[in-house]
């Protein structure tokens, strides 16, 4: 049985095009490279 | 592929970077992870299984994130969930670490080249947050209405769709609620969301389906057996509703548009004839004017008519004296019939002098008498000749020097007697028979008459 107030807390509001530049600032591009590249920054330290 | 140290475009297979001597060993184990998950998203993209492409491009990226291709795909499933500004974010991102030969750049360009769709877009979106606001302060009518026109404006949009399915649910409305649930899994055949929803409501229909004493009594078995063919009977009832509503629609228009309409076409009428009849006063108080000015001119024209007669009378007529002096002078040189001619021209009531009119009636005593017998000779001698036309002139003028000339009208008798104009010929022997019975023509007049025509 679905809770309907659980249920609505999931949807959350969609970002407008004026908002675009704004989400891609706040995206999170760290990926495997880069830890890895730290990693080896840290050995070498 | 490119160095992660100095950026270096390589080929996949060096294990080293050229440049800057980089080992790639491990980092060719990473490009590869990243591209074993955008194959598993690229494989579940084409079968439209959108969640699951957008998670494994979303690992894909986390791996590798200047996977190129892994990423425009991803903005692709964004925008194939109308969810338009996360793919535009990924396909700007995109553009960022590969800034040429980019796939991204058609993709936005098709979007930014229609500025009215983006609006629309933009707009669409708002409306959804608007919903979910509702929808969060329990205003549910509100949230479905303006979902309702979300989902119109953007069937695509899964949020919107789950979003209004979810509310369907609450107030009740199942089969809504499966419709919307039913359309987006279409376009994303295995979301959680929706598998979850469409569970909700499939559960609640149950008890209502498996129902086999029930379904086997309804006529509608008889399709499930396939081995004969029945034609549907016609729905009687829809037509006579039909026909009901356009009867009901007719009368409406006859009880209440008609008589507005023909109020407003009486009313027309009567202003147009209020104006008509304003038009005929003022023409006629304009035909009164002029009917009123022209008497006026009628009036002066007569008063100036009786001017000018008046003028003319008292005006000094220099033709009098002329033919006055004409006759004298004429007289003098013996002409007295000429002189007596020339007299009769004068107009007499004009001879304003004593001395004028003394000298006319002398010369007229003088000529008129003996001119008159001097035509009578030359008129008897043409009527010997038989020119009667010259005759009657020439007797008229001895006649009016001499009105008791008989022989003259006699003669002129004769002459119309001659030609066969009894009427006049009749009219002078008469005068000679009434007036001049003395005359010696007296008898000869008397016997003509008696051999003229009744």
């Amino acid at each position: 049985m679905i809770n309907f107030e659980e249920e609505i807390k999931k949807f959350q509001p969609s970002l407008d095009v004026d908002q675009a530049e704004e989400a891609i600032y706040n995206n999170n591009l760290t990926d495997v490279t880069d830890i890895i590249g730290e990693i080896l920054k840290d050995i070498k330290k | 592929m490119n160095c992660p140290k100095c950026n270096a475009n390589l080929l996949f297979k060096v294990n080293k970077c050229e440049q800057c001597g980089q080992d790639l060993k491990t980092y060719k184990k990473i490009i590869g992870a990243s591209n074993i998950f955008y194959n598993d998203g690229l494989s579940r993209a084409k079968i439209r299984d959108l969640s699951g492409a957008a998670a494994s491009l979303k690992k894909s990226l986390q791996i590798y994130k200047r996977n190129t291709n892994a990423r425009n795909l991803l903005g692709l499933v964004y925008f194939e969930m109308g969810e338009t500004v996360s793919a535009l974010s990924e396909w700007v991102i995109s553009k960022h670490f590969q800034p040429e030969n980019n796939d991204a750049d058609r993709y936005m360009e098709s979007l930014q080249s229609n500025p009215t769709k983006l609006e629309a877009i933009n707009q669409t979106i708002k409306k959804y947050n608007a919903a979910l606001l509702a929808a969060k302060q329990s205003n549910e009518d509100l949230a479905i209405i303006q979902l309702k026109k979300v989902t119109s404006l953007s069937p695509n949009f899964l949020r919107a769709q789950q979003l209004l399915a979810l509310l369907y649910i609450k107030a009740g409305e199942k089969d809504k609620a499966l419709r919307c649930l039913k359309k987006i899994s279409k376009i994303d055949i295995n979301n959680i969301t929706t598998i979850r929803y469409l569970k909700e409501v499939e559960v609640n229909e149950q008890p209502e389906v498996k129902e086999p004493a029930e379904r086997v009594s309804k006529p509608t078995a008889i399709y499930q057996t396939g081995t004969q063919y029945k034609e549907e009977k016609t729905n009687i009832w829809a037509y006579a509703n039909l026909i009901i509503g356009v009867v009901i629609g007719i009368v409406a228009v006859y009880i209440l548009i008609v008589p507005t309409v023909k109020k407003n076409v009486e009313m027309k009428y009567a202003n147009q004839e209020d104006v008509y009849q304003d038009e005929i006063s003022a023409k006629e108080y304009t035909i009164d004017t002029l009917e009123g000015t022209n008497q006026e001119l009628q009036d002066e024209i007569e008063d100036i008519t009786t001017e000018l007669t008046e003028l003319k009378e008292n005006m000094f007529d220099e033709s009098i004296y002329d033919n006055m002096f004409d006759a004298v002078v004429l007289f003098q040189e013996g002409k007295n019939v000429k002189a007596a001619e020339k007299l009769l021209e004068v107009d007499t009531k004009k001879l304003s002098s004593a001395k004028a009119k003394k000298v006319y009636n002398a010369i007229k005593e003088a000529t008129f008498s003996e001119g008159s017998k001097e035509l009578y000779q030359e008129g008897k001698s043409k009527y010997d000749s038989g020119n009667y036309d010259e005759a009657i002139t020439i007797f008229e003028k001895a006649i009016k020097l001499d009105e008791a000339n008989a022989d003259a009208i006699y003669f002129l008798g004769r002459c119309y007697h001659r030609k066969n104009d009894y009427v006049k010929a009749r009219e002078y022997y008469e005068t000679i028979m009434n007036q001049y019975e003395d005359s010696t023509r007296y008898a000869e007049a008397k016997k003509m008459l008696q051999t003229l025509p009744e």
